[in-house]
């Protein structure tokens, strides 16, 4: 066998082997959501049994959460939760995307005294856990404001955030100055500037911050769950987590069919939004139009 | 187009951003009805700096800037009736070059239909008739400069400031473009002024040329007198290409001698020359005033022979550019001829002495 073949050989071998490595690690990593997937379709106990016939599924899990079942002492419905996890998911992330652009805009291109200080402290937030505030936090915001049991005291508290401020700061810095300039010639002012001119043209950065807010609000458990006594007021992470109640023992296919309808539209949400946000990723390393 | 007219004074104008150092430092200036300045300089000269605190993009540290009289210091950049070219065009990319063009005037609330109008004029004006639903990223370089012009073009503004337009394309296009734009610059009847850092863009289009360097205007003069008479060895070294030869002599009784070469120069020159009479003294001689003895059909009474060996021979074509060494002293010299020059050849050049400018050694000053 000539050099030439051998190294054709070679090469057909390695791309076989790597593809075989690369379906293990897919099957590895996607084996848990198709056992959800399919558990919420069988029924009773049997969710754990390797006998297995498609005729035995069934959507009973599906259609008793969507419409039949209802909390007994409550009678709150799955689509309440929906609802409030949609309310207060949008309004943080909007938000939370105003004050973290206008921020970063401040930062990035106005004098103000304390500039640096500012900006040092948002670091220094940066790398403070979470977890070492949420006391401090909640009694802030319970005990101090009265804020419990209340969407205000789920909303304010995440409305600057750190890193997105910084993360806009960074991209309002790459952004040519020229052509604000250009803009102020034109007669525009601040504002107009930041609205007309700014904001459009941060869609990519505002898209990829704006689902990784969305997402981690509503998969927020921790938060709501302190601060919400009232059942009809849960996001649907937290209303989720009464379905797994021991009332449903009998069932295990309707605590995971609800954990998988909860993730949805998120699911939705990140196969919409993935371009901007890979485009976005990628942006960082080229130089964009 | 409707002529505007518009004259701008500058009087000791200082920028500095630190408190220490001056970017423009006591800048006077005057430029008048339709000049067409070019603010010419090494990056880092200031000139920038310059343009951008008259268009009012940068606060003035002291001094005072006037438009046509009035004082305008603290005048907002959009009342200041000034259009800008920005050297990377500055499109806003979200827009379609209709909409480019359109929209510094919506914001000076034109009606809509003098809006269409005007840009229809300069699409057309510009070649860009049929480029106006595209958006910039669509466009090529050269489109989207001629973009950056209409859409200050449309505006029909008193002052055009232009910020190196030209830097970002290519050779060809850089030609033609200069072209069009001085072709803006007369039809509009306004007063234009150009920041570059090319003297080849300052002497093709300027009527006015002020060259700076770090901070403080060196000379103020047209293309001409800036070549031919340069004030200082500065302004003589930076004008022109290849640059001007200094070569350094002692001056004794009409003559100037450097290693073994006399170099006798014209009766006139003998007269501004008297205070120097034994000092040394610089001498400036262009390359393009050397011609090759060979060439020479008749000698003129103040030509001055000097023999020079070479050491390297750049061919353009139509001329060549022979870099020698006169007297230890390296020389440059521009020679429209095409004979084939060997390295190491030694050859006999000439420069008639009207043609050589002197320099004071100390202060760098021209002697006139």
């Amino acid at each position: 066998m000539d050099a030439y073949r051998r190294s054709a050989m070679v090469y057909k071998v390695f791309t076989i082997a790597f593809t075989l490595v690369a379906i293990g690690l897919a099957v590895i990593t996607l084996y848990p959501y198709l056992f959800s997937l399919i558990a919420s379709l069988r029924k009773g106990f049997n969710i754990y049994s390797f006998q297995f016939r498609f005729s035995d599924l069934t959507t009973y899990a599906y259609e008793r959460i969507l419409f039949g079942l209802k909390d007994y002492e409550t009678g709150i419905t799955i689509w309440r939760w929906m609802l409030n996890s949609l309310i207060l998911s949008a309004s943080t992330t909007l938000l939370t995307l105003l004050f973290s652009s206008m921020g970063g805009y401040a930062l990035a291109r106005m004098e103000f005294a304390g500039k640096k200080a500012w900006f040092a402290a948002i670091l220094a937030v940066m790398m403070i856990p979470g977890q070492i505030t949420l006391v401090p936090k909640y009694i802030m915001i319970v005990r101090g404001l009265e804020w419990g049991n209340s969407y205000t005291g789920l909303i304010v508290p995440f409305l600057f955030s750190a890193y997105y401020t910084f993360m806009m700061r960074q991209f309002f810095l790459s952004f040519p100055k020229e052509l604000e300039e250009a803009a102020i010639m034109d007669g525009m002012g601040r504002i107009g500037i930041f609205v007309k001119m700014l904001l459009p043209l941060s869609k990519a950065p505002l898209l990829a911050a704006g689902t990784l807010l969305f997402m981690g609000s509503w998969g927020s458990y921790l938060w709501p769950k302190l601060l919400l006594q009232k059942q009809e007021l849960y996001p649907i992470s937290v209303g989720m987590t009464l379905m797994m109640n021991s009332k449903y023992k009998a069932a295990p296919s309707i605590p995971i069919a609800a954990a998988i309808i909860t993730m949805l539209p998120l699911l939705i949400l990140f196969i919409i939004f993935q371009r901007y946000f890979m485009e976005s990723i990628a942006n960082t390393g080229s130089k964009g139009a | 187009m409707g002529l505007k007219m518009a004259k701008i004074q500058i009087k000791d104008l200082v920028k500095s951003y630190d408190g220490e150092y001056k970017a423009v430092n006591k800048v006077n200036l005057e430029i008048g009805d339709n000049d067409f300045c070019v603010l010419l300089g090494p990056s880092g000269c200031g000139k920038t700096t310059l343009l951008r605190m008259i268009a009012g993009l940068e606060t003035i540290t002291d001094g005072d800037i006037y438009i046509d009289g009035v004082h305008m210091n603290n005048v907002l950049p959009k009342d200041r009736d000034i259009a800008m070219v920005f050297q990377s065009y500055a499109l806003y990319p979200h827009m379609t070059v209709y909409k480019n063009m359109a929209f510094g005037l919506k914001m000076k609330k034109v009606s809509l239909d003098e809006i269409d109008k005007r840009i229809q004029d300069a699409a057309k004006y510009l070649d860009l008739d049929e480029y106006k639903d595209r958006k910039p990223r669509n466009l090529s370089g050269g489109q989207q400069q001629r973009v950056a012009l209409g859409r200050a073009l449309v505006k029909k503004p008193k002052v055009f400031l232009m910020d190196e337009p030209l830097s970002n394309l290519d050779a060809k296009l850089r030609n033609q473009t200069r072209e069009t734009i001085v072709r803006i610059h007369e039809n509009a009847g306004a007063t234009t002024i150009y920041v570059t850092h090319d003297q080849v863009e300052a002497m093709s289009m300027g009527t006015k040329i002020v060259v700076m360097n770090k901070g403080v205007v060196q000379q103020i003069g047209s293309p001409e007198e800036i070549f031919e008479s340069p004030d200082n060895m500065f302004v003589a070294g930076f004008i022109g290409s290849p640059s001007i030869n200094f070569i350094e002599g002692t001056y004794t009784k009409g003559t100037v001698t450097f290693g073994d070469m006399i170099f006798s120069v014209s009766g006139e020159q003998e007269k501004t020359l008297g205070a120097y009479e034994g000092k040394n003294i610089i001498m400036g001689i262009r390359p393009e005033f050397f011609e090759d003895l060979a060439d020479i059909r008749q000698k003129e009474e103040d030509l001055n022979l000097i023999s020079m060996k070479i050491n390297f021979v750049e061919r353009l074509g139509s001329e060549s550019i022979i870099n020698g060494c006169v007297s230890g002293q390296k020389v440059t010299a521009k020679i429209k001829h095409t004979r084939r020059y060997a390295t190491d050849e030694q050859i006999e050049i000439g420069v008639k002495a009207k043609k050589v400018l002197f320099f004071d050694k100390e202060t760098r000053q021209a002697i006139k």
